[in-house]
C-alpha cells in the first residue's frame, strides 16, 4: 500500500510498518527538507499565519545568520534590525537596547519616572527621584520638589533668650532644578530678648544657597527676600531682606535709613516682645548649591 | 482597609560649616500602598538649641559640631557680617 505524501489525502490508516520506507524521503516545508526523528532541521522561507506559541519557558531568540539585515523581523510595523540592534517603527522611533529615541514627538499617557523614581500614580507629569541625582550638564533638568519649612526669626550672633511663634509662622518651597522659590509668614507670640548680637535674620531655609548665585563673586552670593507686608515691629519696620550664603542660606533683614534712603541692617532692637507682633509676609528666590 | 500615617527623617545633609539640613517625609499609606507624601525641611546651625529635633538628626549634629566646626562657623558669620558692613 502506497502512502500518500499529502497526508490530507490519505483515505485509510497508514500502518507503521510502511512509514519507515515511505518517510525515508524527506518532506519539504518551504524550501527546506525536513528530517524526521531527532535530526535538528532549520526552516526557511516559511510564512505562518495565526500562530500561537504557548508555554514558552525560555526566551525566543533571533540570531543573525546571513549578511546585512537578513534576520530582521517585522511585527505590526515594528522592525528589528540586527545589524544595528535597533527596534524601529517606521523611521521615527528607535530602541538600541539602552536608549529609546524618536525624530518625532513622544507621548506618555500619565507619568514618566526618571532615574530611580517610580512614576507617580496620580496626575500626569515627570517624577524625579526623591533624592536628587545632580547632573553637571547645563541643559539638564535634574530635580523637582515641593514642601514646607518653618521660618525662624533669629539674631545672627547670640540668640534671644526665648522666642515663641504664632501658628501662622509657616512657609512653603518649590525647587525646580537649582532654583528655589520660597514664600511664607512669621508672627511672634512672645520674645524674651536677653543679650542678642548680630543682624536680625530669617533662618531655617530649606536649601543651601550656591556661592555662585547672581550677585555673587565666587565666595559669596546675594539674592532678594521680598517683604510683602510687615507690621507690629518694635522699632523701625523691616521692608526688605537680603539672602546670602552663610554656611547654608540666611536672610538678613533690613530697615530703611531715613537720612539718605539707604537700607540698614535690622537688629534685635527692631523687634517687639508682645503677642502677635513682628509680622512678616515674604517671598524670595535663590539658586541652590545643587 | 487600613490607613497609616508615618513621618520619618529621610535625608540629612551637613554643609562645609556644619549647618545640618534635614528633610522629614510624611506618608499616608493604605494597605501598604502610598497614597500621598509631603516633605518638611529644616536647617540647624552649629550650637543651635536641639529641643524637639528628631533623635537621628541630633546624633548627626552632636557628631558634626566639634569645637573646631563651631569656631569656624562663628568666624564665618562674623566675617560675613563685617563684609556686609553690619
Amino acid at each position: 500500500m502506497a502512502v500518500p505524501y499529502v497526508f490530507a489525502n490519505a483515505t485509510s490508516a497508514i500502518p507503521l510498518s510502511n512509514l519507515d520506507n515511505n518517510f525515508s524521503t524527506p518532506i519539504t516545508i518551504g524550501n527546506v527538507a525536513i528530517q524526521l526523528g531527532n535530526t535538528a532541521t532549520t526552516l526557511g522561507n516559511v510564512t505562518m499565519a495565526n500562530v500561537t506559541i504557548t508555554s514558552v519557558s525560555s526566551p525566543i531568540t533571533v540570531t543573525q545568520g546571513g549578511t546585512g539585515n537578513s534576520s530582521a523581523f517585522t511585527a505590526n510595523a515594528v522592525v528589528y534590525a540586527p545589524t544595528t540592534s535597533t527596534l524601529a517603527t517606521g523611521s521615527a522611533l528607535t530602541f538600541n537596547g539602552t536608549n529609546l529615541s524618536t525624530t518625532g514627538t513622544m507621548q506618555v499617557g500619565t507619568t514618566l519616572g526618571v532615574g530611580a523614581a517610580t512614576p507617580s500614580a496620580s496626575g500626569s507629569g515627570i517624577t524625579f527621584p526623591a533624592t536628587q541625582s545632580a547632573s553637571s550638564n547645563v541643559n539638564t533638568l535634574d530635580d523637582y520638589e515641593t514642601g514646607t519649612w518653618t521660618p525662624t526669626l533669629v539674631p545672627g550672633g547670640t540668640g534671644f533668650t526665648s522666642i515663641t511663634y504664632d501658628a501662622d509662622t509657616q512657609a512653603k518651597y518649590v525647587k525646580i532644578g537649582k532654583n528655589v522659590f520660597v514664600q511664607g509668614s512669621i508672627r511672634t507670640l512672645a520674645i524674651v530678648i536677653g543679650s542678642p548680637t548680630g543682624i536680625l535674620t530669617v533662618g531655617n531655609f530649606p536649601f543651601t544657597m550656591s556661592t555662585s548665585s547672581q550677585g555673587g563673586n565666587g565666595t559669596s552670593a546675594y539674592s532678594s527676600l521680598s517683604i510683602a507686608y510687615a507690621s507690629s515691629w518694635g522699632g523701625s519696620n523691616v521692608p526688605a531682606g537680603l539672602l546670602t550664603v552663610s554656611g547654608s542660606t540666611i536672610g538678613y533683614l533690613t530697615t530703611r535709613a531715613t537720612s539718605n534712603g539707604d537700607f540698614a541692617y535690622a537688629s534685635s532692637s527692631n523687634v517687639a516682645t508682645g503677642a502677635y507682633q513682628n509680622t512678616l509676609y515674604f517671598a524670595g528666590c535663590y539658586i541652590s548649591a545643587n | 482597609m487600613s490607613l497609616t500615617k508615618t513621618t520619618v527623617v529621610d535625608q540629612i545633609t551637613v554643609t562645609e560649616y556644619g549647618v545640618v539640613l534635614y528633610r522629614e517625609a510624611t506618608r499616608i499609606m493604605e494597605d501598604g500602598n502610598e497614597l500621598s507624601k509631603t516633605y518638611h525641611r529644616s536647617s540647624l546651625t552649629p550650637e543651635q538649641d536641639l529641643t524637639g529635633v528628631p533623635d537621628s538628626v541630633k546624633a548627626i549634629c552632636n557628631t558634626a559640631w566639634t569645637d573646631e566646626v563651631k569656631s569656624a562657623y562663628r568666624a564665618m558669620i562674623e566675617a560675613n557680617q563685617a563684609k556686609l558692613g553690619a
